[in-house]
């Protein structure tokens, strides 16, 4: 039978946009929570200024199970796990926690002119682990970290990744029961990502429940069972990770379409982008660009294509004149195209922008930010993490 | 509140908006525990934060002798100059005006420290979920070991100036931790406002240098006048007092029922602080 760890139900919090005034409602909140009995008009009303940064939220986690939780900046993800964690209280509504629980969060409690040996010290006692487990827990994180000899180094000589690391490696061994990742993993290298997918994984097999905030649903993909895409403080959309990525990156495509900018000059008569709807991953892509110019250029037009994920992150580009070649653009209509053996990506919603220019970047003749988009469907075997799948060839070379 | 039920194998965490105001008996339970718990990682914090204070300064402990020293040389030489004329009651005005300095830096210390370690540590609070009664203890593990270190001002200045000691001097010791008792049992609730509004910071750094005159910390209580009144209200005059004659002579009896009624006192301000802060600290961490 399954076991729940974790239950939230109805889950709310408001804050003051006002400084001031959130200072004074703090002043009103401290007496009014030294009086006996409940107030729930303060619980359930907004004062003036304020905000419900997360509202009426409920779900449930089980063991071994992890939940994933979309939505763009300030709309209330962070504000849930810090409710989770128990460093704020909700303004309404219960968390129940069967289990124990680590907030990652990056160099939180680290003293920049400590070295990463004493931050590790300081932070397994915080924990709550004496001197005795936190020798044998050292090892562990040292292993993991990998740091080194800039483990005797002050920290604050550390390199962002470098304090990912040690944050990662630090909360992962202290052996929760429920993991809170806050958007922790998007600084370290690719190497140290992967290595802690992998230690996730190891984590939730041997029993571990995971609750990871991003605004990348492929991270929520790869690694989450089932997530929830919280808008301004409001479920906008709950239940399997699939669907809810969907639903996030609908949302996404719909607001970049909206914010999709058009510049053509008066040189061109129109300039239009032709892509397939979708493709399935591990086939090609072709871009197909429709131009109707007034005049001739010659030798002299480049083109500059890029591609982002939902999360508007740009995943590569292709610049025509750097690849070393420059085009003809006749009189009346012309159609380049731009192909792709094999796109490698995940599961997804992806957007292509495009520009095309004259002699070097001086002169845009026309620019498409975010002007069509396309979606990927990939087979279930592909992509267990990350956005890119690199074929490979597997050979013996000795035994 | 935060409640642990040890019913099931695994402990029950409950997230909810209770202050704990509603049960009060179990939040004193559970302030009990997490104290026990917070002991070793208050020690931690406390070696960190000392560690850490002076990595990046050439003088460093010296930091800790350098405002007692000065305050004491001041005093001395004002003393000297005839600018003032203080009567140090069978001791050497030098030694007189370091053991009042040294508790008085103590007080100082205590009062300040509830509201600084919060405020250096608001960023650990809002992200990691620990008691917060460690960084409290950290405080007082700090200001306790900063007293100590300042002891041996008093011990350089007694061999220095060949006084001989009496055999109570020992009750300089708890007399010092009974200040830090007392500045940090007042120091709890300065938090929660002066962690909201900064002026509440500003107004104590300007109001303590006045204080210390309502204290015999550089002089005695005079025979009379409105400052005699004055001091006789201050529960540190009965400690530092108590303190300073334990150096050369064993405390009249007045002295130790007036330390052992400001020890009840601070007990009883330290408990209700200590709650008062628990049932308010989220605020303060969410609005950090």
């Amino acid at each position: 039978m399954s076991e729940i760890i974790l239950e939230a139900e109805n889950l709310s919090k408001k804050y003051c946009l006002d400084l001031h005034r959130s200072l004074h409602y703090g002043f009103q909140d401290i007496f009014s929570g030294l009086k006996r009995g409940e107030n729930a008009s303060v619980k359930t009303q907004l004062r003036y200024s304020e905000f419900w940064a997360l509202k009426d939220l409920t779900f449930r986690l089980q063991r071994g199970e992890s939940i994933g939780i979309v939505g763009k900046n300030g709309s209330g993800k962070s504000t849930l796990l810090k409710i989770l964690n128990g460093t704020i209280k909700p303004t309404s509504g219960t968390a129940r926690i069967y289990g124990k629980m680590r907030l990652l969060a990056l160099g939180t409690g680290f003293n920049p002119l400590l070295s990463g040996m004493e931050n590790i010290r300081v932070a397994c006692s915080l924990f709550g682990f004496g001197p005795a487990k936190t020798r044998e827990l050292t090892e562990s994180i040292l292993d993991f970290c990998k740091l080194e000899k800039f483990i005797d180094a002050p920290i604050r000589t550390y390199s962002s990744g470098m304090y990912a690391r040690l944050g990662f490696a630090i909360a992962i061994h202290t052996e929760p029961d429920i993991l809170l990742v806050d958007e922790a993993l998007a600084v370290g290298d690719i190497s140290f990502v992967s290595k802690c997918m992998r230690k996730i994984k190891e984590f939730r097999g041997n029993g571990g429940s995971l609750v990871l905030v991003t605004h990348a649903p492929y991270t929520v993909r790869s690694v989450c069972d089932q997530a929830i895409w919280i808008d301004k403080g409001q479920v906008k959309s709950q239940g399997l990770c699939e669907d809810v990525c969907v639903d996030y990156e609908n949302e996404i495509a719909g607001e970049s379409q909206a914010n999709a900018s058009l510049y053509i000059s008066e040189d061109l008569d129109s300039c239009e982008l032709d892509i397939p709807e979708s493709i399935i991953s591990g086939q090609g892509l072709q871009v197909r660009i429709q131009i109707k110019s007034k005049k001739q250029f010659s030798g002299s037009v480049g083109i500059y294509l890029s591609v982002f994920d939902a999360s508007q992150s740009m995943l590569w580009y292709n610049d025509s004149q750097h690849d070393g070649q420059m085009f003809d653009l006749s009189k009346g209509e012309t159609v380049f195209s731009v192909s792709y053996e094999k796109i490698n990506l995940a599961k997804g919603k992806y957007f292509v922008s495009c520009l095309l220019y004259n002699e070097t970047h001086e002169e845009r003749l026309a620019y498409l930010l975010n002007a069509k988009n396309f979606i990927v469907e990939a087979p279930s075997i592909r992509f267990a993490a990350g956005i890119i799948h690199q074929d490979c060839k597997y050979n013996i070379e000795s035994q | 509140m935060d409640n642990i039920n040890t019913q099931i194998k695994k402990p029950l965490i409950v997230r909810d908006s209770d202050s704990g105001i509603n049960e009060l008996g179990s939040l004193w339970k559970k302030m009990q525990s997490d104290f026990l718990e917070s002991l070793h990682p208050a020690w931690e914090l406390a070696k960190r934060d000392l560690r850490g204070a002076y990595r990046q300064s050439i003088l460093g402990f010296f930091w800790i002798l350098l405002p007692p020293l000065i305050t004491t040389a001041l005093w001395i030489c004002l003393n000297q100059a005839g600018i003032t004329r203080m009567d140090a009651s069978g001791l050497p005005y030098a030694i007189f005006v370091t053991a009042g300095t040294i508790l008085w830096s103590s007080f100082t210390d205590a009062l300040n420290s509830p509201r600084n370690q919060i405020s250096a540590n608001l960023s650990s609070l809002s992200n990691l979920n620990f008691p917060p009664e460690t960084i409290f203890l950290s405080g007082i593990i700090q200001v306790a070991i900063n007293f100590m270190v300042r002891v041996l001002i008093l011990v350089g200045m007694i061999l220095w100036f060949r006084q001989g000691t009496s055999l109570y001097s020992w009750i300089y010791l708890p007399c010092g931790m009974m200040v830090i008792l007392v500045g940090f049992s007042a120091g709890l609730y300065l938090v929660p406002f002066s962690s909201l509004y900064k002026d509440v910071g500003q107004i104590i750094n300007l109001a303590l240098p006045l204080f210390m005159f309502l204290a015999p910390v550089v002089y005695e209580v005079p025979e009379g006048g409105v400052l005699r009144l004055f001091m006789l209200a201050n529960p540190l005059t009965y400690i530092v007092d108590c303190a300073r004659s334990s150096l050369h002579t064993l405390p009249s009896l007045a002295d130790f029922i007036g330390v052992g009624i400001c020890m009840l006192l601070a007990c009883g301000l330290l408990i209700v602080g200590w709650f008062f802060n628990r049932l308010t600290l989220h605020h303060l961490v969410e609005r950090s």
